[in-house]
Formats: C-alpha cells, structure tokens, sequence
C-alpha cells in the first residue's frame, strides 16, 4: 500500500503540475489518493465538444501492478461508453491483460480524450452508437452532440 | 554469528546499499559492526528463534525499505556506502514502478529497469514475468546493482546464483539474501524481527506475541509481502472486514471498503471478484429478473429458492423433462405457451394444446386499449395468473367434437363452426323454437339456409350494406332530409331492386310482384306481417339470411318510419318464430375485421338490419342503451339481429351480452325512439315467443347471480340450453369470443364451449353485466356502427 500511494502521489503531482490540456483533476477526498475526479473537456471537432464530462478515476491498491478505473459519470453516448447510470469505458491501456505497471494516469486520460475524439467501434459496448458511427456519421454526430448538449453542459 | 558468514561482508559492502542503511537505523553509527550482525543472524536465524533483534531488524529494514525514512536513508547511505560508489546511485534513481528508491536493479532482457523488489512482486505476488515497461516476456531478469551494465552484457561469470522458478539471476549473493529475505514469512510488527515457518505459524506468532490478528482473506489474496501485511486487534479486523480502511481524510486510507460479505452464506470473500465467483458457483442466478433488470444481479440461495421464485414471478415449464433441465423457464405466458406448443405438443391433451394456441391470442389482446378499463388496477402479472388458471381450470365442453389441431387458426375454426352449424340446422326437424327451451331450429330458415347460404354471401355485396347500414344510421341520426341521405335512399332503391330481381332470377312476374307488395304495404293496404308472408312465399328460393338482407333494405326505403320500425318488427318476429338460432359461428372470429363482413350476412339471415356492425357485443350495448335509452340506429339492428338470435337464449341468459337477453327493455325503448327501432325487433321476436319476453327479463336478472361462477370463470356465456350439445358448442364459441374482448383470456374462447354446454349458459352471463355496462357506455358516446363494430370485434 505505501507503495502504491508514493507511485500515486508521484504521479497526482505530476497531472496537478502540468495538467493535460482540457482536464481538471482533484481528489474526491483529500485524504485519498486512490479515488481522482477528473473533469474533461469534450475534444474539439468532435461531437463532444463543448460538453464538460465528469469522470471518476480509482486507483487500487495494487496500483500499479494493475490498473485503475475510470468511469464516466456525465452521461455520454458514445460507441465505447455505456450509455447508462454506470458509463463503464472500454479502453485498450486499461484491459488487464494490456496493463503495464509503467502506465501512467496522465496516459490513462490523455487515452481517454482521444478515445473521445476517435470511438473506436470495433471494440464498442455501445452497439447502436457504433453503427451509427460506422454507418452514418452525420447522424451519429447529430445524436452525440444532441446527447452532450442534454448532458454534459 | 558475526563470523558465520565472511565472504558475505565482504561483498556486501560495495553494494548493500540498503542492508547498510537498515543496518545503520537499527544498530547505530557502526557500520562494520552491523554488516557483520545481520549477515550472522540470517545465516543462524533459519528456522529458529534465535538472534531475534538482529535478524528482525535486518529483515525489516531490509525488506521494504518502507520503514526508513529518507533523511535516514541518505545519511546511512552516505555512511555506509562510503566511496564505494553506491550512493550515487541510490540518491539519484527512484523505481519508474513504485516510485521508491532502487537497492537493486533489476534488468530485463529489453534492457527496462525496475527495483529488485517490484521485480519480485511481479515475479513471485503477480506470477508474471513480464517486463513491467513494456510486457516483454523477461524468462529471466538480473539483480545487479548496476545501474547501466546492459542485460546481454552479463556473463555467466558475473552471476552468483540463481533462482529458476522465479527467474531471477543474482549480481551478488548479498543481492540474493536480500530479496530472500522478502519472502519469508517476516512478523508485520515493525518491532519484531522474527520470521515464521509459515502462515499458521505466523498467525499463531502474532496472537501470542502481539495479540494481533492478521486478515486472513488478506493473507490468502492480498498480493504483497509478508511483513506488509496488517496487524489487527479484534475490533480493528471487524472493520477491516466490513467497512475496510475507508477513513475519510485519514492520510493512509486506500479505498478498501471491507471484504464483501455473501449474505446467503455468512462468508466474507476477499474482493467482489472473489465474491462474484463464489456466487456464480455457489448461488443461483434468476436470468429473466438480470435480463429485464440489467446490471442488477439477483441471486438466490439454491436451485430450490430459485425455482420457487420461478413459480412465482414466472413461467417455468412443469412438464417433467424439462424440470430436469431445471432452466425452462419463460418471462412471458406467451413464450411458455409457445415452448408447450413447440416441445411438448405431441403429449398435451387437444384441449390443453387448443387453449394453449388460443391464449397466445388472447393474451396478445388482452393488451389492446379496449380491454384496458375493464383490467383495473392489477398487475400484469396477477392478471396473467388469474387468465391462467382460469385458462387451466376449463377444458372445453367434453361432449363437443374433438377439433382438429387446425381449427387452431381462428379463420379456419370459424369456417368449421359455421359449417357445423350449417350441418346441425339442416339435420334438426322442424321444431318451433321456444325460448329458452332448445335450441332447435326454426323449420324453415334452418332448411332454406342449410343449402344456399354460402351461395348468399357471395351474392350480397357487402358494400352495399355497409352502405346501407350508413345511410341507416344517417336517417337516423340526422336530419333524414339531407341531400346525402337522399341520394342514400336512391342508392338504396337500386340496391333492393337490384337484390330483388337477382333472387327471383329475374322473373318478371314475381318482380312486379314484390312491387306491388311493397306498394301495398306502402299504402296500409296490407300488414307487415302480410308483408313477409308474401316475400317469404315469393323468395321462397332464397335463403332467410339474403331475404333478411332484402327486407332490411326495403324496411329502409319508407320513409315512414312507423312502416320501416313495422317492417323490421315483423321480420324479427317472423324470424324469431321460424329461425333458429343465428349462425353465431362468425362472432367467433374475433380479430378479422374483415371478416364480420361475410358474417354480417350470415348474421343477416338472421335480419340483422344493421350489417356489418351487429354482434355480440352490439347486444351488450344494447342493453346499456336500452336502459339508457339512447340507442343509436346501428346498435339496433344489431341488437335486432341478436334479438332474433338471441331471443331462444335470451331467456336463459338474459344478461349475457351476445345474446340479447335485453329484449324487455329494448321493447319499452323501441317505442321511444330511433333506438327504438332496433329494440322493436328484439322486442317483437321476444313477443312472439309470447312467454319469453317475460322470462327472459327475469332470467337476467338473476343471471347475475348464477353468474358469479360463470363470471368467476370470466366468460360471458351466454346460457345455452344444455339440450343441444352440438349448438350449444357453436354458440359457446361464438360467445367465447365475443367475451374475450372483456374478460377475456386466453381460457375463453374455448372455455366459453365448455362452461357453456357444461354448466349451463347462465354462468357466462354473469361476467357479461359489468362488461355490458363498459360496453354501454362506450356505445353511448361512438353513437353507432362505427363503435358497435369495433366492440363487436372485441366482444
């Protein structure tokens, strides 16, 4: 545990000193490293922008040796998020099997905001939201920004 | 001690980087003095509990490194280190892992470097022998403390020793005792250097010594080292277990909300994961509740629990193979009725696979907006059950002829009602038909219709009707001089012309004929009675059905409405008298709309003036109307077919809504008004059976009560006289449908049979007095055809 909270403190020094343009970090408790409020700003040019999307990044105890996890909690529709109260992401760095210890959070959400600007709808939880986005782009950017206007402003 | 090991000096001082500075906290300023202590302890120290300080201190201080702090660190470092080349290295380089500083590095054949002690954790906690950085498969890893010498550059020479079922090579045996030394079953008290033979004698260690406990689920799963584990008192390990380290603002807190508990099994397990597979193997899952809840698992203790939640809250198939296979289950009655069909078919009884099929229908109707008010407030789900055993409890009527399976679409079944029907009419003698009584059938309309009837639907052109009843309904209701009603009436006029000379093939003679009938009754000249005598003599080919249909029409073309409501009085009368029951069988069709169509004539032949519209439900609204007084034309002409229909039952099931037990009422109202006219007939057929009228009434009054079984049952059968199975089958069928729009379930339509011929039609009627009422009201506001229709449909 000590380890895992120097890695963590190391590395919430870092996002805090340099933070990533469009994303705010703070501790949900200041006297928990584990868990980081994220606040991120929708891409730009993506259907997200101009949204202000919560997430929530928890840090095991194991951390670094495996990886953390990071939800969404505004809602977003978006091929790689479930669109519901849990907003569960898939993304490639953290799948266990894909986890490397030398990981970085600050890559975690750098990750993140190009998966918003980039879904990724081979590897989608949100089938209908990757068919749009496969099939008809405009009005999958229709219903993402009509999505984020309803949601994330 | 000291002496045991020499060699072991002598190397760790160039290296030892931190063994010197454990050493330097623990035993003070004496570098020499605390090399040569620990490395005598290790030696002595395996197995047994001697030399305690010395080896405890080492250990500790040794193994994580997490108890120094870095002033000291840097201090003893220096110290120890000297100019031995150490510090350097120490002070400048921190793990990329844990962010610690590195004693040893660890060098993978990618060249990454971590610390000697994330390397073990990985390798010897996590199994894995990746590379940290970059997951490149390290078989092996050196410890060195070399903070540049390549991977590829280390020769066999440079190794001291290896351990090859964590893939480490050794720098240094110095370099190897202090990750040895991470491994072994160190006491997690910071004061107490003893290590252990394993973990029950851990456990035993720090009860005794500490009066501590250490998590047990902690020491199975957690994946760090021994000594960094957690000594807990009593109560500090019930909140571990249930509430973890959360401490809000606590500096040490890691986010461990306690050990999940499996509220079935009284077990704490170390993570959800744990806990999840534990469930999975150990508790049931209900996968209909996780499908329609989502996200939101719902367990069950046993197989046992969860069947019985099955039973309760769904469809499980009881059929015996499939409860071996333990999971038949559906959400929906209409699934599980579809699996009964599917797998089980060949061994259900016809009646148990009929009323399967059939409730699949109803079910799906049940929804439908029209049956809406009539379900009150129950769930969905207490009504399906009550549907259910309703559906279960009733079998069809025993005497009735087996159906063949295809009967099970509901055009078909129709068909074969009607031809049965047909069949039995034929067949029957020629008994006037009494009320109540039998349902035998009238001498003359069962003859004429048994052969040609088919033939008359074709014959008559339903539009014409249609367009009749309309025009019908217009006079009625509107002011009768309206252009459109006038140009109706010319329309009409063809039609019955037209009609006419096709029944009578065009003979001249018997045109002129009806002609001058139709003028003389016109005139007063003859009566209305006199009136049908002679038709029926002149059309004495034609079927009732298209004679009903003939004399609709022309009932239509006086504009007096006295001779018109006349007309249709004497041929409800007529037909009351001479007819037997009305081809109920289309009723039974309950869904095709279209249908009602041909089967408006069928009804026809039994002088339904309104057509298409008339059905069973019609004759429910009539009654409402009746009471109301308010009936609109269409409703009447139903409500006249039905009387005539009607009328033989009504007096057994008066308050049945297909069959017109209203008569009584209908009389008084036909005198009031348009509405009246409809109930004339009625009115007039009950006449004729002069006694019927009078029974009837009572009859459906007390229907109600004999009903509460029959409504119990949920249909609406009308009584039918037991006497005529055959009939009283048909009938039932038709009023089987006709009362699934208001009950309705799947049990109905077949139900309906059984109930019908077995218990008397009383009991159905029972259910049909509330529903008359909905019904009633319903009519009121659509006013006509249009409402009636759809009823019907329901009805």
């Amino acid at each position: 545990m000590a380890s895992s909270q120097k890695r963590i403190t190391k590395e919430l020094a870092e996002v805090l000193g340099n933070p990533p343009e469009g994303i705010a970090v703070n501790l949900v408790d200041e006297g928990n490293v584990h868990n980081w409020n994220i606040v991120m700003d929708g891409p730009e040019g993506s259907p997200y922008e101009g949204g202000k999307f919560k997430l929530l990044l928890v840090l095991p105890t194991d951390y670094p040796f495996k990886p953390p996890k990071i939800s969404f909690k505004t809602r977003i529709w978006h091929p790689n998020v479930t669109f519901d109260e849990h907003g569960s992401m898939c993304i490639g760095i953290l799948k266990p099997e894909a986890w490397k210890p030398s990981s970085k959070i600050m890559s975690v959400l750098t990750a993140t905001q190009n998966l918003l600007a980039e879904p990724v709808p081979d590897d989608a939880v949100e089938t209908s939201a990757a068919e749009k986005f496969k099939n008809d782009r405009p009005l999958f950017n229709r219903e993402a920004r009509e999505y984020t206007r309803k949601y994330a402003k | 001690m000291e002496s045991t090991e020499p060699n072991g000096r002598g190397r760790g001082r160039g290296r030892g980087r931190g063994r010197g500075r454990g050493r330097g906290d623990a035993q003070g300023p004496h570098p020499l003095n605390s090399y040569g202590m620990p490395r005598g302890g290790r030696g002595g120290s395996r197995g047994r509990g001697t030399a305690v300080l010395d080896e405890g201190q080492r250990a500790k201080l040794a193994a994580a490194g997490k108890a120094r702090a870095d002033a000291e660190l840097a201090r003893t470092g220096k110290e120890n280190t000297g100019g031995e080349g150490g510090g350097e290295e120490v002070e400048a380089e921190v793990c990329f892992i844990c962010a610690s500083e590195v004693e040893h590095n660890s060098v993978a054949p990618c060249n990454h470097r971590t610390c000697h002690i994330c390397a073990l954790r990985m390798r010897a906690l996590y199994k894995t022998k990746d590379c940290a950085h970059c997951r490149t498969a390290a078989p092996y890893v050196i410890f060195t403390d070399d903070a540049t010498k390549r991977y590829e550059d280390f020769t066999e020479q440079d190794i001291a020793s290896v351990h090859e079922n964590i893939g480490i090579r050794y720098e240094s045996s110095d370099i190897m005792d202090d990750t040895v030394l991470l491994l072994r079953y160190n006491c997690p008290d910071p004061s107490c250097d003893r290590f252990c033979q394993g973990w029950p004698d851990l456990h035993r260690h720090v009860k005794q010594e500490h009066g501590k406990k250490i998590c047990d689920l902690c020491s199975r799963h957690k994946k760090v080292f021994t000594h960094e584990h957690e000594l807990f008192t009593d109560s500090e390990l019930q909140k571990h277990m249930k509430k973890g380290d959360d401490n809000p603002g606590a500096i040490d807190q890691s986010g461990f909300k306690g050990h999940p508990l499996c509220r079935f099994c009284g077990e704490r397990f170390y993570g959800e994961d744990e806990l999840y597979v534990h469930c999975r193997d150990k508790h049931e899952r209900c996968f209909l509740c996780d499908r329609r809840e989502g996200s939101q698992p719902s367990y069950y203790q046993n197989f046992e629990a969860l069947s019985a939640h099955f039973r309760k809250e769904h469809f499980p198939c009881l059929e015996r193979e499939c409860q071996e296979q333990k999971f038949v289950v559906f959400d929906t009655e209409m699934d599980f009725k579809a699996h009964q069909l599917e797998v089980h078919g060949n061994s259900l009884s016809k009646d148990v696979r009929r009323d399967a099929r059939v409730v699949d229908m109803a079910g799906f109707e049940y929804r439908a907006p029209y049956v809406h008010e009539r379900r009150g407030g129950g769930s969905q789900r207490e009504q399906r059950a009550e549907r259910d055993g309703r559906g279960r409890g009733r079998g069809r009527d025993p005497n009735a002829e087996p159906i063949p399976a295809s009967s099970a679409q509901p055009l078909r079944r129709d068909e074969q009602a009607f031809q049965r029907q047909m069949a039995i009419q034929s067949a029957q003698s020629v008994t006037p038909r009494t009320f109540g009584g039998s349902l035998t059938a009238g001498p003359t309309p069962a003859q004429s219709r048994a052969g040609p009837e088919p033939p008359s639907q074709t014959v008559r052109p339903s539009p014409n009707v249609e367009a009749a009843s309309q025009s019908l309904a217009n006079i009625d209701l509107s002011a009768p001089a309206t252009s459109s009603a006038e140009q109706a009436r010319a329309l009409r006029h063809r039609v019955v012309i037209e009609r006419a000379s096709t029944m009578l093939q065009n003979d001249p003679t018997k045109l002129s004929q009806f002609r001058n009938s139709i003028s003389y009754f016109k005139t007063s000249a003859i009566t209305a009675t006199a009136l049908i005598e002679s038709f029926f003599a002149l059309f004495s080919d034609t079927t009732s059905s298209a004679l009903g249909t003939l004399i609709r029409e022309v009932a239509d073309l006086y504009e007096d409405k006295a001779k018109s409501d006349a007309l249709r009085t004497a041929w409800n009368d007529w037909r009351a008298i001479n007819e037997d029951y009305p081809s109920l069988p289309v009723t039974s069709n309950p869904n095709s709309s279209s249908i009602p169509l041909g089967w408006a004539n069928k009804t026809s032949n039994a002088a339904s003036s309104s057509g298409p519209s008339s059905s069973s439900k019609s004759t429910r609204v009539l009654k409402l109307k009746s009471s109301t007084a308010q009936s609109s034309r269409s409703s009447v002409s139903q409500t006249r077919s039905w009387g005539g229909t009607s009328t033989p039952s009504s007096s057994v099931v008066p308050s049945a809504q297909p069959y017109p037990s209203l008569p009584p009422p209908a009389g008084s109202a036909s005198r009031t008004g348009k509405g009246t006219v409809s109930t004339v007939p009625w009115v007039a057929s009950s006449s004729s059976a002069p006694s019927s009228a009078p029974t009837s009434r009572p009859a459906s009054r007390a229907a109600p009560r004999g009903n509460t079984k029959g409504a119990a049952g949920g249909d609406m059968f009308p009584a039918l006289p037991p006497a005529k199975k055959p009939q009283s089958t048909i009938f039932g069928y038709g009023s089987g449908m006709v009362r699934r729009g208001q009950e309705a379930s799947s049990s109905f339509s077949w139900g309906a049979q059984g109930s019908g011929s077995a218990e008397g039609e009383t009991g159905g009627e029972g259910g049909g007095e509330g529903e008359v009422g909905v019904e009633g009201k319903r009519k009121g506001k659509g006013n006509a055809g249009k409402k009636g229709r759809v009823i019907m449909n329901w009805g």
